[in-house]
């Protein structure tokens, strides 16, 4: 397998020689998957070629359960953990190419002066960026992301959406200082109106969003 | 032999005994589990790929089909399987059934292994012993009595030939289920026509 190959197969790979980028769960995890579907649907094809959907003995079944039960179960429920990690990357957003794709090469676009891309050039955020601007705080952030992701999904498959699109509420603030509002710059240049920001009464894009704006999709 | 019965080249004699509707109801009892069991594996393995495609390459499509389609695709497969299970071991432990012999269908002959015994639920059999030819009715049989049981025991060829003398019905009881027997026995006919099983000597 050329080297190519190997990065368009197996990206995870890839990212885990990056010794500085190392995820655990990412890593041994994939690899542990891989390793299960491999044997269980060896297992399975044994089965059918042997028994042929008899089951003649224990051995039969024994080997219908593992392979048809037992390891798909496992595989399910820990594959969940690599959803719930994968669903969050950048790559997994870009995949909705109609709809998600310009915000993406906006971002990665290093000529551009969005807030996105400058947050992206200079790894303000080190991965993940779509899901941690767009995601609130804590574990009800998370789970509203996931219904929102859901709904998001299901509109693009079923072509239920316009474009371009648009957020469905308005952008709250918390989503910027849940990072922002502790550091040092932030706290001395916004002095004024720092609890009228807080307080999710004054919207950080009413003066950003001229020189800065989230995203220039269709306009570089 | 009976014009009910299925003769087929290569049919074993316990087959050739076996009245057209029960054969029937094994060959579709077999082939629906059968049928089953690959289709659950058939969808294992559908399960297995959505599971690899999303491995290697993590995109929308993928990730919907593993979280969403994968689980659905495994339960069927685990509730499918548990049914079968449950089937087999009742078909193979339990009372199979009940079947209908017509007045002078063959039950089972002399010589064949048996892999059951029957309880009768209404009706009357006679039990015949072929010896150099001829053939000798031995014992009759009828309501709240049961035959061919040291099949459940011994694994010997049947001692004797039985014949339905009136149509009878009868409960087929498959080994390693004398507990089912006697629940079947205790409660399956009428207190009044129930007689006391006599021991047989065939």
């Amino acid at each position: 397998m050329s080297i190519a190959q190997t990065l368009v197969l197996f990206p995870g790979i890839v990212r885990a020689q990056d010794t500085s980028r190392f995820d655990p769960v990412e890593h041994y995890g994939a690899r542990f998957l891989t390793g299960l579907i491999v044997a269980g649907a060896l297992l399975v094809i044994y089965s059918l070629l042997r028994y042929r959907g008899n089951t003649s003995g224990i051995a039969s079944w024994a080997v219908l359960i593992l392979g048809a039960a037992i390891i798909p179960l496992v595989v399910s429920s820990a594959g969940g953990v690599l959803v719930m990690e994968r669903s969050q990357r950048v790559e997994l957003c870009n995949s909705c190419h109609l709809a998600m794709k310009p915000y993406v090469d906006d971002m990665k676009n290093p000529k551009s002066q969005s807030l996105a891309a400058i947050h992206y050039a200079n790894r303000y955020i080190a991965d993940n960026q779509c899901y941690v601007c767009h995601t609130a705080y804590g574990m009800f952030g998370t789970l509203q992301a996931k219904k929102q992701g859901l709904s998001d999904v299901y509109r693009y498959y079923t072509h239920g959406f316009t474009l371009p699109i648009k957020m469905s509420h308005p952008y709250s603030n918390n989503d910027c200082l849940k990072c922002h509002s502790g550091s040092a710059k932030f706290l001395a240049t916004h002095k004024r109106d720092r609890e009228a920001m807080l307080a999710d009464e004054v919207s950080c894009m009413q003066c950003h969003e001229d020189d800065n704006p989230p995203h220039n999709v269709g306009t570089n | 032999m009976s014009a009910n019965l299925i003769v087929s080249p290569g049919m074993g004699a316990l087959e050739a005994s076996l009245p057209e509707e029960r054969i029937r109801a094994c060959e579709g009892e077999v082939s629906s589990t059968r049928w089953l069991l690959v289709s659950i594996q058939i969808f294992a393995l559908i399960a297995y790929g959505t599971a690899l495609a999303f491995l290697i390459k993590t995109t929308v499509g993928t990730l919907v089909l593993f979280s969403l389609l994968a689980p659905v695709l495994v339960l069927i497969t685990v509730v499918t399987l548990v049914a079968v299970g449950i089937y087999e071991i009742r078909r193979q432990h339990g009372v199979s059934g009940f079947e209908v012999y017509n007045t002078g269908q063959i039950i089972f002959r002399q010589g064949e292994l048996g892999d059951c015994a029957y309880f009768i639920q209404s009706g009357e059999v006679e039990v015949i012993q072929h010896e150099n030819g001829s053939e000798n009715v031995i014992a009759k049989l009828s309501e709240g009595e049961y035959f061919g049981e040291k099949a459940l025991i011994r694994p010997e060829p049947r001692s004797a030939t039985t014949r339905a003398v009136t149509q009878t019905r009868v409960a087929v009881i498959r080994k390693g289920s004398l507990f089912t027997m006697v629940i079947v026995a205790s409660s399956g006919v009428p207190r009044q026509g129930r007689r006391k099983p006599q021991p047989m000597n065939w």
